[in-house]
């Protein structure tokens, strides 16, 4: 290699690399600081640095999914991370690695670019670079560390490789073998693929070199092929050493691969969709990454097939077409099976880095080539500076969209201060329990970092271990409400049964989630300073002192906390050398020219013309599509799209825009409306999601159109339909709704007073700092159940009975059963919320334990999104043929309300069920948010035969009332298998008390009609007072 | 040839080292290692030179008692009260040190066996919190409290009867239980479930969960769509009380109430305000009294709607375009059903405005 002074040319490129380090430091280092608590990503990797802060050298974190090995993430960024966490804390040590990976990333376009065009063409692409959309989005919207850094590593090592082909030299070898580590150390995705996006064409561009170096004359066909032997000998070498280096470097992460398969339901993303039927999807992963790039394409693609950039030119367009996701049916019949698990969108992101080598080749003729001559000569001087500067103006405009997106549409909540929450789970030994958090996106990371207190949840999917998870298609519990019901029946599983997990305390940032933990026993604690609430699950054993782990070997424990930093310390030194000795890193002699035309510019009007009718043509085609979206936007709604509109509104809390929807002849003012809409709440009001809307008209005029709405609502508990009649006009070409009838009933007094009973448990909380000493403690209140059956209804099987509080203090009940068939234990499972979770001394109440499985994963229906009315049969090894009951209680405190009197109830025999109707009516002083009604059916024996519960669903406020109508099995439908005898039945770790007299089915019950195959019913009324939303 | 070899690894292996160990009530321990604490353990003690002492315990220094169960269900359980003595170096005491016990009024004197002290015992059936503490040479345990609560089983309700001239509608009426006392006396927690529940018979049940408070228990209803006679029980877990005869008033109208209907063309609906809705209680019917207008349309279709009344008055919006369109029109209230199309179709107090 023969080093000469820079020319003009490369000094200018070095100017140009420094200016685009710069421009990096200033844009992205100081919009980083702000930015990456708005990202999807950047949590999760601070979490991981956290992990490597804490332990270097055991992967084994116990934090989320009941432990996990970090083996199955590389850990070179994170890795850095812990380590600067030793001088800075947590996130200004992550953005301090972004950065330095951004650096090297934007040095790496600079020296891959050198391969390919001339030096300040290369400076270009630098700052093309900064100025990427793709690279904004990455770093500031997803937050990718390891993509970013590793990447920039990547390129670095490149030259290296080319070298070592073109010209052979061991050290290039070892450079480029070092490189290829570190990069994996990072992320080892960007290897394997990097390899052959990057590394392939840049093999072929070598041979290139190769013969154009070879100035020898007069070879024979045999000569000249053979003179490529060695480059190609060498790219073998080369290519072992590369996968060597991915295969060493990270061994424990492939290890785990393997012992450790993704054997998981895969998590669907936006990238594998398709861009036109999801334009959203589109925008996030084809319009941003690709920006004004996407607009160089056509001369991409001109320059590939001119010159010798065509082996760059083909692996962009590969990139491109695989970057369309679902778009088209391309992409799926490339990858085949591996579209179902690959992100798609990486292929976007690296082909607008592959696109960058043109784009400096573009700017440098621009502003001092040919292309500029042209423009100035045909287009006058005016046009020429409007058109670099709208160049470079719409560039950053488009690299400054990613970061204000999130402020546009928010996608993560508020910043929720995580110190509240780990100081709880700090004190008063909470750390003994798992945690849960929902509502908190991915700040839940950033909370996982600050405590060392375990969930069983997590932020990387990848991870998961436990069959409830894996098993459904929920990325994370935390966003279960997102996923529908099979989102919203895992956390059942988890919140129902959350002795199994050892979980005990959940945060909650979002209200959606409150019925569904309130009626399965969940008890609200009180609300942080940082406004999450907490929730308390009773009586749930602490983790055992000692808890499993997956063991690793000492030797890949020291493997994977030595050799990934030492691949990258390698790396980081070569570079530095590099850097320091000579043109920062760039050999500038290895340049090579494009293409060389020597025929000089001749016909400026022909130019001018071919550019002015393009323009035409382009104004014309914008004008038609403008046109286009203003005659779709401004047409007309239909009456159902009003209708859909107004519910949508009033679901997403947009009261003027539903308000201007109403027919404005008859709706009143709006504050009379939305006086009304503020008024209800409840489990639909204040708690549901609007699901589906199914609109079907009536009957119709020309003016007149009436319509019935029915309306799913997906609410924490279960699904909620509501079926309305509905009316719209047209006035003046727009259908309005006219306005909808809703008048709250009124209290017939102006002031209540009643006397009512309160506990104080003082449990835990003492002015000491011991915690755990028996004076705390409390015996367990007397509870019992007189009688239980096991029962087959619609193919499942459940275990119903009777729940009697025989103490002298209110009950936190849990309840649990064990399926059993003649030889085995099944399955066991605790009572929802069909349960009499809070009982006051002498109350009754019905529960019912339904036994529930996971999806399989050959199931068809795990692949699906969405079924409202799923329910997985439990596998059993043998048909189950008896039940055991085991009990438990707390004294209880709160959630005792008992205010709410049933009016007028009527069991009606509809021949299809049991339909119980009946008024209620809030004679208390509290406002009921959600009411529930737990029935308890006994049959002509006196045995419970069924269970269930019916929920009011409005609020009722203090002397007012609503209505509430739901429908039971009738008993033909029940089949009993078998009652539990009470030695079957434990109560509070021992046999059932002998002489207690407890309430049978004839001892304050409500006697049914024969018709329905029961004697009688048991009302049991629960009530949820917290206050309601709006 | 197995044999051989085993023979020369067995010759050829180093010397097995057998290290002294100490064996004594507290374990295996090495000679060299004994901690001076181990030396103030009472119990069987082995010195390395293998002299064997018996390390007797001090006097009392701590006691800590445990009572349980928290509350006794009177005449029933009993209680148990437990004093584990310790002395200054946490040993057990010596068998047959001198304890007293408190429960309640009553001093227990006993001995410690294996450290322990512990009575049995049945309190009188009264409800109320009983003090405990034990007592050991110049030591006392901290105190422990324990309660004697009633047997729920033997509270057996009864109600109050109501007011013999009625409950009125539309109003909250209290149904109040009598004393709730168990078999002893003793009245009822604070907080018992007591169950009220009023059979209107064809019409339905009304209950209410009423708590207890000073002995009894009041449940809280509003007579909102019911009325008439409803014999109504009260049930404290498996006891009920005998029903006893209640009845809600009935309101009587006076009078027909007047029809306002505001045709509205536009959206092809007629709003009709019923009112008035006089009754005899000197009153129009209370706010918040349901009120169903029903109506058949010249096609032979039915309409219903609903609404509350509000200053005597209630207001619905019917889907029919014009008043000609219906054929019958009544008005379900407190006050009973009304037939209104005789008032209807004649036009009396029928007010039409555009």
């Amino acid at each position: 290699m023969t080093h000469r002074p820079a020319t003009s040319e490369e000094s200018a490129a070095l100017r140009l690399l420094l200016i685009a380090l710069a421009a990096a430091v200033l844009f992205h280092g100081g919009l980083l600081p702000f930015t990456h608590g708005n990202t999807y990503d950047a949590f999760i990797h601070m979490f991981f640095g956290d992990h490597y802060y804490r332990s270097w050298f055991d992967p084994w974190e116990p934090r989320w999914y009941t432990g996990f090995a970090t083996t199955s993430y590389p850990p070179g960024t994170h890795m850095a991370i812990g380590a600067l966490m030793h001088i800075m804390p947590l996130r200004a040590a992550f953005v301090v690695v972004q950065l330095g990976g951004l650096l090297l990333l934007i040095v790496g376009v600079f020296r891959f670019s050198l391969l390919w065009v001339p030096p300040r063409a290369a400076g270009y692409a630098a700052i093309a670079a900064v100025l990427a959309s793709s690279i904004s989005e990455t770093i500031h919207l997803f937050g990718q560390l390891p993509t970013i850094c590793s990447l920039g590593i990547f390129l670095n090592g490149l030259p290296y490789a080319y070298r070592w082909i073109t010209v052979g030299g061991w050290r290039n070898l070892a450079a480029a073998t070092i490189f290829a580590a570190a990069t994996t150390a990072a992320h080892h995705v960007t290897t394997i693929f990097g390899g052959a996006l990057f590394v392939l064409p840049l093999g072929l561009h070598a041979l290139r070199a190769v013969a154009e170096r070879d100035t020898r004359t007069g070879l024979g066909i045999i000569r000249k092929i053979t003179r490529f032997l060695p480059p190609l000998g060498r790219g073998v070498v080369l290519a072992v050493l590369m996968i060597s280096a991915i295969a060493l470097t990270v061994f424990p992460y492939w290890q785990w691969s393997i012992s450790d398969p993704i054997t998981q339901v895969p998590i669907p993303h936006g990238s594998r969709e398709s861009f036109i039927a999801r334009p959203d999807l589109g925008l996030i992963f084809f319009v941003i990454p690709w920006g004004v790039a996407f607009f160089f394409l056509p001369y991409a693609l001109y320059k590939s097939a001119t010159t010798k950039l065509w082996p760059l030119g083909m692996t962009l367009f590969l990139c491109v077409i695989l970057g369309t996701g679902g778009t088209t049916s391309i992409p799926r019949a490339i990858l085949h099976g591996a579209f179902d698990i690959l992100t798609l969108d990486r292929f976007t992101f690296w082909a607008s880095i592959l696109i960058l080598p043109f784009i400096g080749l573009m700017f440098d003729g621009l502003l001092h080539g040919r292309a500029g001559e042209v423009v100035i000569a045909a287009l006058g001087r005016g046009f020429y500076r409007l058109l670099i500067g709208g160049i470079f103006g719409s560039m950053t405009l488009m690299a400054v969209f990613p970061p204000l997106l999130p402020h546009i549409r928010p996608t993560q909540p508020d910043f929720i201060d995580p110190t509240p929450i780990a100081r709880f789970m700090a004190e008063d030994e909470h750390n003994r329990w798992r945690y849960l958090t929902l509502g908190f996106g991915d700040q839940f990371a950033y909370l996982s970092a600050q405590t060392d207190a375990l969930s069983v949840d997590g932020n990387y999917h990848s991870a998961r271990r436990l069959p409830d998870l894996t098993q459904f298609s929920v990325e994370r519990l935390e966003n279960a409400k997102y996923m529908g019901v099979p989102g919203l029946g895992s956390l059942q599983q988890f919140l129902i049964n959350a002795e199994r997990y050892n979980l005990k305390y959940v945060f909650s940032n979002d209200a959606f989630y409150d019925p569904l933990l309130y009626f399965s026993g969940w008890t609200r604690l009180n609300r942080l300073g940082n406004g999450i609430v907490v929730w308390e699950r009773p009586d749930i054993p602490p983790l055992p002192l000692v808890q499993p782990r997956k063991e690793m070997s000492p030797v890949l424990m020291v493997m994977w906390g030595v050799l990934p930093p030492f691949a990258l310390l390698m790396a980081a030194a070569i570079f530095m050398t590099s850097a320091l000795r000579r043109n920062f890193g760039a050999d500038l002699s290895e340049y090579r020219t494009v293409s060389h035309r020597k025929s000089g510019f001749t016909n400026p009007t022909r130019v001018r013309r071919i550019v002015l009718a393009l323009a035409a043509l382009a104004m014309i085609g914008a004008a038609a599509g403008g046109w286009h979206v203003h005659a779709r936007l401004s047409a007309p709604q239909t009456a159902e799209e009003v209708i859909a509109g107004y519910f949508n509104d009033l679901d997403f809390r947009r009261h003027e825009s539903a308000y201007a929807r109403l027919d404005p002849e008859t709706r009143g003012d709006f504050d009379a409306i939305y006086f009304g809409w503020r008024w209800t709440g409840g489990l639909i009001a204040s708690y549901g999601k609007l699901n589906a809307i199914t609109i079907t008209q009536t009957a119709s005029t020309d003016q007149i159109a009436d319509w019935e709405v029915t309306l799913d609502w997906l609410t924490a508990l279960d699904m909620r339909r509501e079926v309305r009649n509905i009316r719209t006009v047209l006035r003046d070409g727009e259908w309005y709704l006219t306005p909808l009838a809703l008048r709250p009933v009124q209290t017939p007094a102006r002031l209540q007073r009643e006397g009512t009973v309160a506990w104080n448990v003082v449990g835990r909380r003492q002015p000491r700092p011991e915690t755990d000493l028996h004076r705390d403690r409390l015996d367990r209140p007397r509870i019992a159940i007189p009688a239980s059956r096991l029962v087959l209804h619609d193919g499942r099987y459940s275990v119903v009975g009777q729940i009697t509080n025989a103490d002298a203090d209110p009950a936190a009940v849990t309840i649990l059963s064990e399926l059993r068939s003649a030889d085995a234990a099944l399955l066991t499972q605790s009572a929802g919320t069909v349960n009499g979770d809070r009982l006051l001394p002498a109350e009754s109440a019905g529960f019912r334990i339904a036994f529930e499985g996971v999806l399989s994963l050959d199931d068809a229906l795990a692949r699906n999104a969405y079924d409202p009315t799923l329910f997985v049969p439990p596998e059993f090894a043998s048909e189950p043929t008896e039940a055991i009951v085991t009990a438990r209680a707390l004294v209880a405190s709160d959630g005792l309300y008992r205010g709410i009197a049933l009016n007028s109830v009527r069991a009606e025999d509809t021949g299809a069920a049991l339909r119980l109707t009946g008024l209620a009516v809030n004679t208390g002083t509290e406002t009921a948010s959600i009411v529930r009604i737990n029935v308890l059916l006994y049959d002509r024996a006196g045995q419970p035969l069924w269970a269930d519960v019916g929920y009011v669903e409005t609020n009722i406020y203090p002397g007012q009332s609503a209505p509430f109508a739901f429908d039971l099995p009738l008993a033909a439908e029940i089949t009993p298998i078998m009652s539990i005898a009470p030695g079957e039945i434990a109560v509070n770790g021992r046999g059932m008390e002998g002489d207690l007299r407890l309430p049978g089915a004839a001892d304050g019950t409500i006697p049914l009609p024969a018709s329905t195959g029961y004697a009688s019913m048991r009302l049991f009324v629960s009530t949820m007072t917290h206050d309601p939303l709006f | 040839m197995l044999r051989p070899l085993i023979i020369a690894l067995s010759l050829s292996a180093a010397p097995a080292v057998a290290e002294e160990y100490i064996a004594d009530a507290f374990g295996l321990m090495l000679p060299g290692a004994e901690p001076d604490s181990r030396a103030l353990w009472s119990g069987l003690q082995i010195s390395a030179d293998g002299r064997e002492t018996m390390q007797q315990p001090q006097a009392p220094d701590a006691i800590l008692s445990f009572a349980g169960p928290k509350s006794m269900v009177a005449g029933k359980d009993e209680g148990h009260l437990v004093a584990i003595i310790l002395d200054k170096y946490g040993n057990m005491v010596a068998d047959g040190t001198e304890a007293s016990l408190r429960v309640d009024q009553d001093r227990i004197a006993t001995v410690t066996r294996a450290g322990i002290a512990d009575h049995l015992f049945l309190p009188t059936p009264i409800a109320r919190t009983l003090i405990l503490g034990a007592t050991s040479g110049d030591r006392q345990s901290a105190r422990a409290l324990q309660r004697v609560v009633p047997d729920i089983d033997s509270i057996a309700p009864t109600l109050v009867t109501p007011p013999s001239d009625g409950i009125p509608y539309e109003t909250f009426f209290d149904m109040a239980t009598g004393p709730l006392t168990d078999r002893f006396g003793n009245p009822a927690e604070d907080g018992t479930a007591v169950q009220i529940m009023l059979d209107h018979g064809a019409d339905g049940t009304s209950q209410i969960t009423a708590t207890a408070l000073d002995g009894r228990a009041e449940g809280r209803f509003l007579s909102r769509d019911f009325a008439g006679l409803a014999p109504a029980t009260a049930t404290v877990g498996a006891n009920g009380s005998a029903s006893t005869a209640t009845r809600i008033q009935t309101p009587t109208p006076a009078g027909t109430p007047s029809i306002v209907v505001t045709a509205l063309p536009g959206i092809a609906a007629l709003q009709i305000t019923l009112g008035p809705f006089l009754s005899d209680e000197g009153h129009v019917l209370g706010d918040g009294a349901a009120v169903r207008v029903a109506v058949r349309r010249q096609d032979g279709t039915s309409l219903e709607a609903f609404d509350w009344a509000r200053d005597g008055y209630a207001t619905v919006l019917l889907p029919i375009p014009t008043t000609d369109d219906i054929a019958e029109l009544s008005v379900t209230s407190p006050l009973g059903t009304m037939d209104l199309t005789g008032q209807w179709q004649d036009g009396t107090r029928l007010e039409v405005m555009e």
